[in-house]
């Protein structure tokens, strides 16, 4: 739900680590691609592969919420889940 | 001979290139899927935008290349070089008059040990780890949980190599090839324990 959270500002840097830094040590670096990966499977986010402007490394991973992401979002903010509200923008 | 004057559209260039400086600014400063869908709506108005666009970027990056390899101190960065000038580099060394003048004119800040050491790096760390694991893992498990580790370690390092900082660069390597471990043991592990379990 953190993560769920997190992507839901789309003006914000969706990268793996700047939700990391957003998440102000909730989440952890060795663990946040495996939890993408599985919201990713469960088809929760989606991935976009951003190209770099700066040097002809592999393409970074931008994570954008999917419809049904928005509906699981929208249904723990109804039953009470603990979301990111109250993290540092 | 009269020759038929030939109208050129300066007001109209001048705005496209203005345009086209705007949404360079603005692509690089922020990666939002939604800007790029306005910037392709821009480049298919008009054959020119797009054309604009990509000689400003080209210029742009060439600019952009050559602030880093800038040397503070006289030398050549051999990560940098190795980033950035991979072609480059390759040339040079298979240019018969640049090793010649390398032999005849040594200068004072080149060293031996530097020439062999820019002769190697000309690869971001985990391109190699990368090749490997597109290879033996399947496309899914490589883009979900290897390509994203691999490719913001390689922008981390790539931010501190262009800051100077050597060591934590190299840390950022190190520790970018760990993390890719424990991803790629989940992937494994749960696809096995869902075959097993014939999920």
């Amino acid at each position: 739900m953190l993560i769920l959270s997190l992507l839901q500002n789309e003006s914000a840097d969706t990268y793996a680590l700047a939700l990391v830094k957003a998440a102000g040590g909730k989440l952890k670096r060795g663990t946040i691609y495996i939890t993408l990966g599985r919201l990713e499977e469960k088809n929760l986010i989606e991935v976009v592969a951003v190209p770099h402007f700066r040097h002809t490394g592999l393409p970074r991973s931008q994570y954008r919420l999917t419809g049904l992401g928005r509906r699981v979002l929208a249904a723990a903010d109804l039953t009470g889940l603990p979301t990111a509200r109250g993290l540092a923008p | 001979m009269s020759s038929s004057p030939v109208t050129i559209p300066g007001a109209s260039y001048a705005r496209i290139r203005a345009s086209a400086a705007e949404w360079l600014t603005r692509l690089e400063e922020q990666a939002d899927p939604n800007l790029r869908d306005e910037f392709e709506q821009w480049c298919a108005a008009d054959a020119r935008h797009r054309a604009e666009f990509l000689r400003l970027q080209a210029a742009w990056r060439q600019g952009d290349r050559l602030a880093r390899l800038r040397p503070l101190d006289g030398r050549v960065d051999a990560d940098l070089l190795g980033v950035f000038n991979k072609d480059l580099l390759l040339g040079c060394r298979n240019d018969p008059r640049a090793k010649k003048s390398r032999q005849l004119a040594p200068t004072a800040n080149t060293k031996p040990r530097e020439t062999e050491r820019e002769k190697k790096i000309v690869l971001l760390p985990g391109t190699r780890l990368a090749a490997i694991a597109e290879f033996l893992l399947t496309r899914a498990i490589f883009r979900r949980y290897v390509r994203p580790i691999i490719a913001d370690m390689q922008d981390e390092y790539v931010e501190c190599i262009a800051r100077g900082e050597r060591w934590r660069a190299h840390w950022v390597a190190v520790r970018g090839h760990f993390l890719v471990v424990p991803g790629w043991v989940y992937a494994l592990v749960s696809r096995a324990v869902r075959k097993f379990f014939g999920a």
